[in-house]
């Protein structure tokens, strides 16, 4: 007997294998083509090999490795300190710093380095100019073209990623399992690295996997920073091959492309083999009060510690947009030299203009479409007993194997060569398909955890009580776990507006997004106006997430409108 | 005319089998209970009634109408088959209030909004929770949960209540009070019930009937006095209250009586009935119907000597394990009885309460007579 939900689910699949497929096939297809896309050419292995014999290629790859494992290393023992202190330990404001140190996280790359590049100006950054001044220094100290200055940008995003990782794994840790540590005879230092490190670790192994993945595709900091200094790596490197020269070297992208795929891909699976199953922490919502290690005289020198990291990712880099901004001549800083005409001069330029229409149109189309894509296949995998769920979950976690470039340069053959995904070429369409693409992993982990977390007797009772599978799914599942639909959609507009690796590839005139924009300026116009347009990006997403909160905060009136229940009425 | 009506169910779980092929009715008004361990089958066999699971054979009937019967290929999903069922978790839906988790069955059935609000009010009204209507159904206690569960599988008038262990989620004190209430609704309802549970005492408490299930089979069908007083297996006499089970040989039989050798201690026991066409037995004998007392108190037939090796005080009752030879023997007496650890007493067995069970293997034939 064939059902409804059969049917549904299988279209589903084919789908999803239509949205996955192209790219991931195309790139392999173009790195054996011999010739761009859409010309005539023929199989070769030519692309490989000028690729793989020159010495140049595995110095690239080669940076890529050295400059992810450097950062992430930097980040994680940042990160893992920032965590533990802020959940186990005294130290002063632990729960301003809490909500603080997160705060790097909503920052966009791009932000960042762009905020860094302004800051370490040798010319007119001011954190430059004030050693030059107190030192009385000849020439700039700090020069943030250099290997060091990459990792320095990379880790600082990194370590609030590791700090939001591991932080949930310190909160869920039992505290009982310390005390008794205590009760047996070991000291604060030695219950810290006998039972709560090893406790954690495999949290931290797993994030540490992650984090490096990240630096591997990271493209904001090698191609604004690393590519004028000199430095590459596969992803700046790819995208120097597709529009740097001329023709430009589409089979020396792809073979890039492709080795990336296959190492993410080993990385994902030793990262697999590490966590297990382990990959959600349930954070369990018991009033855990946890004995507070007390830092004794470590206490300030550990605030000092939080305080500069809260200095460095968040309050320099957005003082720094936000000054910038606001002044008429670079470097300086009179308050009658503050002025709103650049701000004014964006909101009257046609592309800026063009730009957020676009990325605010494709953040609500993203993150619609993307949260319905992956509910439905979060409620298939977790919840049906289909044929192909598998495989569905298969093709919905492989783009977590292509970082964006490579997800940009597969799509880009896709939609040139494939007959009938011409239409979507140089359209907004294909922009959408692409971060739905991109936030497709994660999206659909993210909702297959709140999935489970809804009984399976809330939905039988719907169908018992009469209620069709449809009607169960819209009345009940989708009800319940709004709260996860609305981050999965904060998750697919953040992707919109932040991304800069994908759209780079695929934007046409007419479709640019702020982050294409914003990278554009930064080669043509004063800090200034590329300072606006990285604080109206901020903008956009701060408004984006307050609509989120606010759209949480709604579902929960009925519940305080009622108010509070006598405790006596609570009993039978 | 029988409300459930189920023939030869049948489900198995990839090489697991879960339901092996049973049978049984529940009449008009009717409470039964499927009592037995976990892993017996009893909540795969609810589930497959509601439709959550479907059965690989056999059929079932609801109300006169097949709604399972996979060798006609018909199938009636949950949704088509008018019932009311309480979910173990309650599954009571926190997004809505108590009102609309109970008008949810009359929503989804399309009934007018007035009629819904009335006939949610007279639900409401009948399990005891008037004026409940607007609270957050998040913010229950455990016992209301129960009630507005129990509301909503009533909302829509179904001709049969399926319960999943809807107690076992209850504290201890509220659990014992709510058995009486439940029985007493189902009567006033005239609902018929299938209730699932893994207390014996809960099932005694409720049931007209038990269905006592092992390894997906039926034991034991029959009254709570039944399965109590004339288990039919080693298995439900073991289940069902604490059972001291004796293996003897049959060494005198008549048609007034026996007389059997009791393995592990040796000693000869009389029983006022004869056992049939068997030389080996299986003597139930309940801790209650143990007595206990010196070698005078007691009379002469059936009374072993024997040394006490726990007593423990229950308040209402004292408890002994008693020891004779390789056998243990458990004893229930009042609390006046007081007797120390070590020593030595004497136990009689009155001829007319020990039963016997029939042996593992013939059981089932037993079961059918």
């Amino acid at each position: 007997m064939i059902r409804l939900r059969t049917v549904l689910a299988t279209g589903l699949l084919i789908l999803v294998a239509f949205l996955v497929l192209p790219p991931f096939l195309m790139l392999f297809v173009g790195s054996i083509w011999g010739a761009p896309p859409g010309m005539p050419g023929r199989l070769s292995l030519s692309a490989y090999i000028d690729a793989f014999s020159s010495p140049y290629t595995y110095k690239v790859i080669a940076n890529s490795f050295f400059l992810s494992f450097v950062k992430t290393t930097l980040a994680t023992i940042w990160g893992v300190v920032l965590a533990w202190l802020v959940t186990r330990t005294d130290v002063p404001l632990r729960r301003t710093m809490e909500v603080l140190i997160p705060v790097q996280f909503f920052i966009p790359a791009i932000f960042n380095a762009l905020a860094y590049l302004m800051l370490l100006n040798p010319h007119s950054g001011i954190v430059n100019q004030l050693f030059m001044g107190a030192f009385g220094l000849e020439s700039a100290p700090f020069n943030l073209y250099s290997y060091t200055g990459m990792i320095f940008v990379m880790a600082l995003g990194s370590t609030a990623f590791i700090f939001l990782l591991t932080y949930g794994a310190f909160r869920a840790l039992d505290p009982s399992l310390e005390e008794s540590a205590r009760t047996c005879g070991a000291g604060t230092l030695e219950t810290l690295v006998r039972v709560t490190l090893p406790l954690v670790a495999p949290a931290i192994g797993g994030a540490f996997i992650l984090s490096f993945i990240q630096g591997i595709e990271a493209f904001e900091v090698p191609v604004l920073i690393g590519t004028p200094a000199g430095i590459y790596v596969f992803t700046n490197e790819i995208y120097r091959a597709i529009t740097f020269f001329e023709p430009a070297r589409y089979g020396v992208a792809t073979a890039l492309g492709i080795t990336i795929v296959l190492l993410t891909f080993a990385m994902v699976y030793v990262q697999w083999r590490i966590q297990g199953d382990r990959q959600y922490f349930t954070i369990t919502g018991k009033g855990y009060n946890p004995r507070l290690v007390r830092l004794k005289h470590w206490r300030w020198p550990a605030f000092i510690f939080g305080a500069l990291y809260i200095v460095l990712a968040v309050v320099l880099p957005i003082g720094q947009l936000l000054l910038s901004s606001l002044q008429s001549n670079v470097g300086v800083l009179t308050f009658e030299s503050f002025t709103l005409k650049h701000y004014y001069q964006a909101f009257r330029d046609d592309m800026v203009l063009r730009a957020l229409y676009n990325t605010l149109i494709l953040a609500v189309l993203a993150a619609v479409g993307g949260v319905i894509l992956s509910v439905l296949i979060a409620y298939v995998t977790a919840r049906l007993n289909f044929w192909g769920k598998r495989w569905l979950e298969l093709l919905s976690w492989l783009p977590w194997t292509l970082p964006g470039i490579v997800l940009a340069t597969g799509m880009l053959w896709a939609y040139l060569t494939i007959p009938g995904l011409w239409i979507f070429y140089g359209s907004l369409w294909i922009l959408f398909i692409a971060y739905i693409i991109k936030g497709l992993p994660l999206g659909v982990r993210a909702l297959s955890g709140t999935m489970v977390q809804v009984h399976q007797e809330l939905e039988d009772c719907a169908r018992v009580h009469g209620a069709s599978w449809l009607r169960t799914l819209w009345s009940v599942v989708l009800r319940l776990i709004r709260p996860g639909l609305l981050s999965g959609a904060i998750f697919f507009v953040f992707i919109a507006i932040r991304d800069l690796s994908t759209p780079i590839l695929l934007y046409g005139y007419g479709t640019e997004v702020l982050s294409i924009v914003l990278l554009q300026f930064w080669a043509e116009k004063p800090p200034q106006v590329v300072s606006v347009l990285a604080i109206i990006m901020l903008a956009v997403l701060t408004g984006f997430s307050a609509i989120q909160r606010i759209l949480l905060i709604e579902k929960e009136r009925p519940e305080t409108i009622e108010g509070r229940v006598p405790p006596e009425m609570g009993r039978l | 005319m029988a409300t459930v009506k189920v023939n030869n169910l049948r489900k198995s779980f990839g090489n697991v089998c879960a339901v092996a092929g049973i049978s049984f009715e529940v009449e008009e008004g009717e409470f039964v209970t499927l009592l037995g361990g976990s892993g017996c089958g009893k909540t795969t066999t609810l589930r497959l009634i509601a439709g959550l699971e479907e059965n690989d054979e056999g059929q079932i009937v609801l109300a006169d109408q097949i709604v399972s019967n996979p060798a006609a290929g018909k199938f009636v999903p949950p949704e088509k088959r008018k019932l009311g069922m309480v979910f173990q978790s309650y599954a009571i839906w926190p997004h809505m209030s108590v009102f609309e988790n109970i008008a949810f069955p009359l929503k989804v059935r399309r009934l007018p909004s007035d009629q819904i609000r009335k006939q949610v009010e007279e639900v409401l009204t009948m399990v005891g929770l008037p004026e409940l209507g607007l609270r957050m159904a998040s913010r229950l206690s455990g016992g209301q949960q129960q009630r507005v569960a129990i509301a909503r599988a009533l909302a829509c008038n179904p001709s049969i209540l399926l319960m999943d262990e809807p107690l076992s989620n209850l504290d201890a004190k509220l659990r014992e009070r709510m058995r009486f209430e439940l029985r007493e609704m189902q009567t006033r309802f005239g609902i018929a019930t299938l209730y699932v549970t893994h207390d014996q005492a809960e099932a005694m408490v409720l049931s007209d009937r038990i269905i006592v299930m092992n390894e997906g089979r039926i034991e034991q069908v029959g009254t709570p006095w039944d399965i109590y007083e004339h288990p039919q297996s080693e298995f439900v006499s073991d289940f069902i209250g604490v059972a001291n089970l004796l293996e003897a040989v049959v060494e005198e039989s008549q048609a007034e009586g026996c007389r059997l050798k009791v393995l592990g201690n040796g000693r000869t026991i009389t029983v006022d009935r004869r056992v049939a066409n068997a030389t080996q037995a299986l003597l139930l004998i309940r801790p209650e119907n143990v007595q206990l007392g010196t070698l005078q108190e007691l009379p002469a037939e059936n009374t072993w000597p024997a040394k006490v090796d726990l007593a423990a005080y229950f308040g209402d009752h004292r408890e002994y394990v008693l020891r004779d030879g390789d056998l243990t023997i458990r004893a229930k007496t009042g609390p006046k009885f007081v007797f120390q650890r070590g020593d030595s007493i004497c136990a009689h067995f009155s001829p007319e309460n020990i039963v016997l069970v029939p042996k593992q293997g013939n059981s089932r034939a037993n079961a059918q007579m």
